[in-house]
C-alpha cells in the first residue's frame, strides 16, 4: 500500500490520503472547494454551517474506502483506486453556492452546443468535462484513470456495486453528508450509527455472479431506518428549511471551464454587492442576504386546499404562472413584486427516502433471500407509502412589529394570498389571468 | 403531466376504480406502447414498471383525486415480499380533473380510450396475466427478434422474472389479436 498521510477530520476522526491524491487535494481545482460552501446560505439560520465541499469531498473519499474495503474485498485493487478518485473528484464541478448554482446552470446553458442525455445534469456534464481537460488533473491523473472516474461519476462505466458506492441509496456522499450537515448545524437529526451500518454492508449476488449490489444484511435493520430517518429529517429540518433559498451560461468551452473554476462564493457576492456593480434587484437581495435582512414567509400552504384545477395548474406550470403570482403578491402587500419570491415544492414521503431512482434497498434475511427494506422494517412498512406533500410558499420583504403582529398578519395574508391564487389560476388559460387587478391590497404596516 | 392523466383516464375509462397496482401499471404499459408516451417503462419484480407512472399515482394520492385503499394478504412463500393489492377510486376532486383533461386535449383523452378499448377487446386478462404479456413483449423488444416461447421463459430470468412456456404460451393469442406479434408454424 503506497504511503499514507493523515488528515484530522471532525466527522471521521482521521481521514488518509496516499501522495498522489495529495497532490490532487493541493491542485487549485481541488482547493477551489474550499471557497464553496456545503450549504451555501444555511448559515444564515445554522451559523455553524461554514463547512465546505472541500472537507465533504475528503469525506466522501475515507468512506468510499471503507466500503471497498467492506464489500471489495477480493477485487482488482484498481477499482478500489478509481472509487477512492471518483469520491474526492464528485463535487469538482461545484458552482458558487453549490447546490443553489445548479438551477441556474439548468436554465442558462447553451442549448445549441449542449444536447443532455435524459438522464444527464448539466452541472454533472460539467463537472466531467472539469475532470476531462482540466491541466492540472491531468498531470497526476492518466488518460485512462479520468475516463474511468467520469465512466463512475456518470454511470456509464463500472459494475452495479462500484456505481452503488460512488452514486446509490447507500452511497459514500449520503453518508458523510447526513453527518457532517448534522454536526456543522449543531442538530441531531442527521446522525446514525455509520460505523454499525457499514459493519452490515454485503454484497448481494444478483445474476449468478455477474452483477452485484449492496444490500445491509438483517442484523443491520436498526441502524438502515435510523439511516433513513436522518436522511427524512435532515430534509424536512435542514435542507427545507423555510429560510435557505452569466457564469452559468455553460457551453463546454475551454474559456467557460476556465471562468468557472475563477467563482467562489466569496467572489460571487463581492462581485454583486460591490460598488462597481450598478444598484438594482440583485445587488439588493444580496446584500440584504449578507446583512440577514431576511425575506419573511407570509405563506405556506399545501395544495390540497386550492381548487382541484388549480393543483394541477400549480403542479404543470408553476414556472408560467410564477411571475403573476408574485406581481400580486407584492401588489397585495405594497412591496415591490420583484422582490417576492414563490416557491413550490415536495416532501417525499420517509419511506420514498429509502429508495432512490435505481431502486429499493436490499435486506439479506437469515436463508440469503432478499427482501425490500420498507417491507423488512416493522417501523417504515406501517408509513403511508404515498404520504408525500406539496407546498406553496410565497417570501417577501415584510417587517413584523412583533410575534403578535406577525401572527395577525400571517391569518390575513394566509386567506387573502389563497383567494388572490384560485383567482389567478382559475381561468380557462393555461398561461393564467391578469384580469383580477381589483384584488384587495393589504399595506405592509397594517 | 402525460402520466397523471394516463392514470385518471385509466381510472375513468374502469367507471371509476380498479384493482390492483400492477394491473394499472401493464395496462400502462401497453398503452405507452401504443401511443409511444415516454413513460420510462423499465424492468423491475413485477414486469416493465414505470416509476413516473407510480409518481403520478402517488401525487394523485397526495393531491386528492384518488382514494387508495391496500389489503394485506401476507408473506409470499415464493418471494418472499409481502403481498398487498393497492385500489384506487376516483374522488370528486379527480373526476373534475377527468372533465379538465377532457376538455384541454380531447384527442389524447380519445387514443387512451381507445388503447383501453383494443385491450378489452384483445381479451380482459386479469394482472397476472397482463404482466406476462407485457415481459414477454418487454423480452421481444429488447431483443429485436423473433424468439420461440422457451426461448422468452428463458430469457426472462435475465430480468429476474419466473415465467413458463406454458403461460407465455397462454398470453400470444392476446398479443396477437393486438398484432404485436406473429406467429410461424415450425416448417
Amino acid at each position: 500500500m503506497p504511503h499514507m498521510r493523515e488528515i484530522r477530520d471532525p466527522v471521521h476522526g482521521f481521514i488518509y490520503r496516499n501522495i498522489r491524491e495529495e497532490e490532487i487535494i493541493n491542485t487549485g481545482i481541488f482547493q477551489r472547494l474550499r471557497r464553496i460552501k456545503q450549504l451555501a446560505l444555511a448559515s444564515l439560520v445554522y451559523p455553524g454551517a461554514l463547512h465546505t465541499r472541500f472537507e465533504h469531498s475528503l469525506g466522501v473519499m475515507h468512506l468510499a474506502s471503507k466500503l471497498c474495503n467492506q464489500l471489495l474485498e477480493n477485487r482488482d485493487s484498481e477499482e478500489q483506486r478509481w472509487v477512492r478518485l471518483a469520491a474526492l473528484l464528485h463535487d469538482i464541478g461545484h458552482g458558487p453556492f453549490s447546490h443553489v448554482s445548479e438551477s441556474v446552470l439548468d436554465i442558462c446553458y447553451d442549448k445549441d452546443k449542449i444536447k443532455p442525455k435524459a438522464t444527464e445534469k448539466i452541472h454533472e456534464i460539467l463537472a466531467c468535462s472539469l475532470i476531462r481537460y482540466s491541466p492540472e488533473l491531468s498531470r497526476l491523473i492518466s488518460d485512462d484513470d479520468r475516463e474511468r472516474i467520469i465512466g463512475l461519476l456518470s454511470g456509464t462505466w463500472g459494475d452495479r456495486i462500484l456505481k452503488d458506492i460512488v452514486s446509490g441509496p447507500l452511497d459514500a456522499d449520503k453518508l458523510d453528508y447526513l453527518l457532517r450537515d448534522s454536526y456543522y448545524c449543531g442538530v441531531k437529526y442527521g446522525i446514525y450509527d455509520l460505523d454499525r451500518l457499514l459493519s452490515t454492508f454485503e454484497q448481494l449476488d444478483l445474476k449468478d455472479g455477474e452483477d452485484f449490489t449492496i444490500a445491509v444484511s438483517g442484523d443491520g435493520i436498526h441502524s438502515l431506518e435510523q439511516f433513513i430517518l436522518a436522511k427524512y429529517y435532515m430534509t424536512t429540518q435542514v435542507y427545507r428549511h423555510k429560510i435557505r433559498r452569466r457564469l452559468y451560461t455553460f457551453d463546454n468551452t475551454e474559456d467557460h471551464l476556465k471562468e468557472w473554476l475563477g467563482w467562489n462564493d466569496e467572489l460571487i457576492t463581492s462581485a454583486i454587492c460591490g460598488e462597481k456593480t450598478p444598484n438594482g434587484y440583485a445587488k439588493q437581495m444580496f446584500t440584504n442576504l449578507y446583512t440577514r435582512k431576511l425575506h419573511k414567509r407570509v405563506f405556506h400552504q399545501k395544495l390540497n386546499p386550492f381548487e382541484p384545477l388549480v393543483r394541477t395548474k400549480l403542479l404543470d406550470n408553476f414556472e408560467g404562472y410564477r411571475s403573476i403570482l408574485e406581481s400580486k403578491v407584492g401588489k397585495m402587500l405594497d412591496v415591490d413584486p420583484k422582490l417576492v419570491i414563490a416557491h413550490r415544492y415536495k416532501i417525499q414521503s420517509v419511506r420514498e427516502q429509502s429508495r432512490n431512482s435505481e431502486g429499493s434497498i436490499l435486506i439479506i434475511r437469515d436463508d440469503r433471500s432478499p427482501v425490500k427494506f420498507e417491507e423488512e422494517s416493522t417501523l417504515f412498512h406501517s408509513i403511508d407509502e404515498a404520504q408525500k406533500d406539496e407546498y406553496l410558499d410565497f417570501y417577501a420583504p415584510v417587517t413584523f412589529i412583533d410575534e403578535k403582529d406577525k401572527r395577525r398578519r400571517n391569518r390575513e395574508y394566509a386567506e387573502s394570498i389563497r383567494d388572490m391564487v384560485e383567482q389567478a389560476l382559475d381561468s380557462k388559460s393555461d398561461q393564467g389571468s391578469e384580469s383580477h387587478e381589483g384584488e384587495g391590497r393589504i399595506p405592509n404596516n397594517a | 403531466m402525460r402520466e397523471r392523466d394516463v392514470f385518471l383516464i385509466m381510472l375513468n375509462h374502469a367507471g371509476g376504480s380498479m384493482s390492483s397496482k400492477t394491473l394499472i401499471q401493464k395496462k400502462g404499459f401497453f398503452v405507452d406502447l401504443f401511443l409511444n408516451l415516454g413513460l420510462n417503462y423499465r424492468p423491475h419484480f413485477y414486469g416493465p414498471y414505470s416509476p413516473d407512472l407510480d409518481a403520478a399515482i402517488g401525487q394523485c394520492k397526495a393531491l386528492g383525486f384518488v382514494e387508495e385503499r391496500v389489503t394485506e394478504y401476507g408473506l409470499s412463500s415464493n418471494s418472499g415480499f409481502e403481498v398487498k393489492r393497492f385500489d384506487y377510486e376516483l374522488t370528486q376532486d379527480g373526476r373534475i380533473v377527468v372533465e379538465a383533461i377532457h376538455a384541454r386535449d380531447s384527442l389524447f383523452y380519445s387514443k387512451v380510450e381507445e388503447c383501453l378499448k383494443r385491450l378489452e377487446q384483445a381479451g380482459e386478462l386479469d394482472y397476472v396475466q397482463l404482466s406476462i404479456a407485457a415481459k414477454a413483449i418487454y423480452i421481444l423488444k429488447t431483443h429485436n427478434k423473433p424468439m420461440y416461447q422457451k426461448e422468452i421463459a428463458k430469457e426472462a430470468k435475465n430480468f429476474n422474472w419466473e415465467i413458463t412456456e406454458p403461460a407465455v404460451d397462454k398470453v400470444i393469442g392476446f398479443l396477437k389479436k393486438l398484432n404485436l406479434v406473429t406467429t410461424n408454424s415450425p416448417a
